[in-house]
């Protein structure tokens, strides 16, 4: 919540729309997650084929609108890829299975989950399960937002979330400067997993 | 207050929650707060009438970190507070009745704002209020229809 989902869902959706073959004509499309009643994040969005989920969560209330939404985007426009935002309240490998067992047809899934460095110890004390909960299901973990904390405080959350699941990647980033680096890895985990 | 049946136009108070929504006065409004899992979700929605040009921000800015102050003070915690503000129109009048026609502008924006609250260690009731009375204080009374 507030970790800055929205800004890399953004300048990833631009960059792997830049990078996409010639040929296909809608190479990214968007899920936008909203657990409130109205559309915020998704007035960012204007630029892609967007689908918005409202009042309810993608990983659980809405799991069902979700892969359904998945199927129909595939088939519509046949995309290279589908991004999901979902809200900060989802737990990721609960709308990973959802897609792996309602949406198969729809390709391979990487899980990239954000945090918010200069909030982490702050939401982890009334949070802690869910929050690491959440980001131990990754497969990319993004610690965002290291331009407004000390170079210690990075280290010592990198060290908590390398402690939580050793086999993700961590990235350590402020999404605001670009996102290269998160472009080039996720380019790499997928062409490894097809 | 159970054993009638009860309906939207009902005089017995059963359904006033769904009234509360928009009973304040001010125009588009729209306040409800649920629970989902842990958190509380605050989803919520006026609209201002500036006049002038262009919307000011302020109000919007001033509304949420007095939301974020409030919650804090009853022991409650932050996840998210966004709002999405939309300029709705410049009213712009046209008329005629002596063979030419003659334009007006006036210079009052309206401006639809809609936002989303998600926060913890607070009842979804008592968050509600809170929502209501925060918004009841800072929209003026042009924002009353």
């Amino acid at each position: 919540m507030g970790s800055g989902k929205t800004t890399v869902l953004l300048n990833l959706a631009k960059e792997l729309k830049k990078r996409s073959k010639p040929k296909i004509q809608t190479p990214v499309v968007i899920i936008e997650n909203e657990i409130g009643e109205v559309s915020v994040d998704g007035k960012l969005l204007g630029d892609f084929e967007i689908r918005e989920l409202f009042a309810g969560c993608v990983c659980c209330t809405l799991s069902a609108d979700l892969t359904m939404n998945v199927k129909s985007l595939y088939r519509q426009f046949q995309p290279e890829w589908v991004i999901i935002e979902s809200t900060g309240l989802a737990y990721p490998d609960k709308i990973v299975d959802a897609i792996r067992n309602y949406a198969k047809e729809c390709g391979s899934t990487i899980t990239v989950n954000v945090a918010d460095a200069s909030r982490w110890f702050e939401i982890k004390d009334y949070m802690d399960v869910f929050l690491l909960g959440q980001m131990k299901t990754g497969d990319i973990m993004i610690l965002n937002k290291i331009d407004l904390v000390t170079e210690d405080i990075v280290s010592e959350i990198s060290y908590e979330l390398s402690e939580l699941k050793p086999c993700a990647q961590l990235l350590k980033l402020s999404a605001r400067d670009g996102i290269d680096s998160l472009v080039e890895l996720i380019l790499e985990v997928m062409n490894e997993r097809s | 207050m159970n054993d009638h049946n009860h309906g939207d136009h009902c005089s017995c108070g059963c359904n006033e929650k769904k009234d509360s929504h928009d009973r304040k006065g001010f125009s588009q409004y729209y306040v409800n707060a649920v629970s989902h899992d842990q958190a509380v979700v605050g989803t919520y929605r006026f609209e201002i009438v500036e006049h002038k040009t262009e919307v000011d921000n302020s109000q919007i800015q001033q509304i949420l970190l007095e939301i974020e102050k409030r919650l804090i003070d009853c022991g409650g915690h932050i996840g998210h507070i966004k709002a999405t503000a939309k300029k709705v129109a410049t009213d712009r009048f046209s008329s005629t009745g002596n063979g030419s026609i003659e334009c007006l502008s006036i210079e009052e924006s309206k401006c639809t704002v809609e936002g989303v609250a998600i926060v913890f260690g607070i009842e979804t009731a008592k968050f509600e209020i809170m929502l209501n009375n925060i918004l009841e204080q800072y929209l003026d009374k042009s924002s009353r229809y």
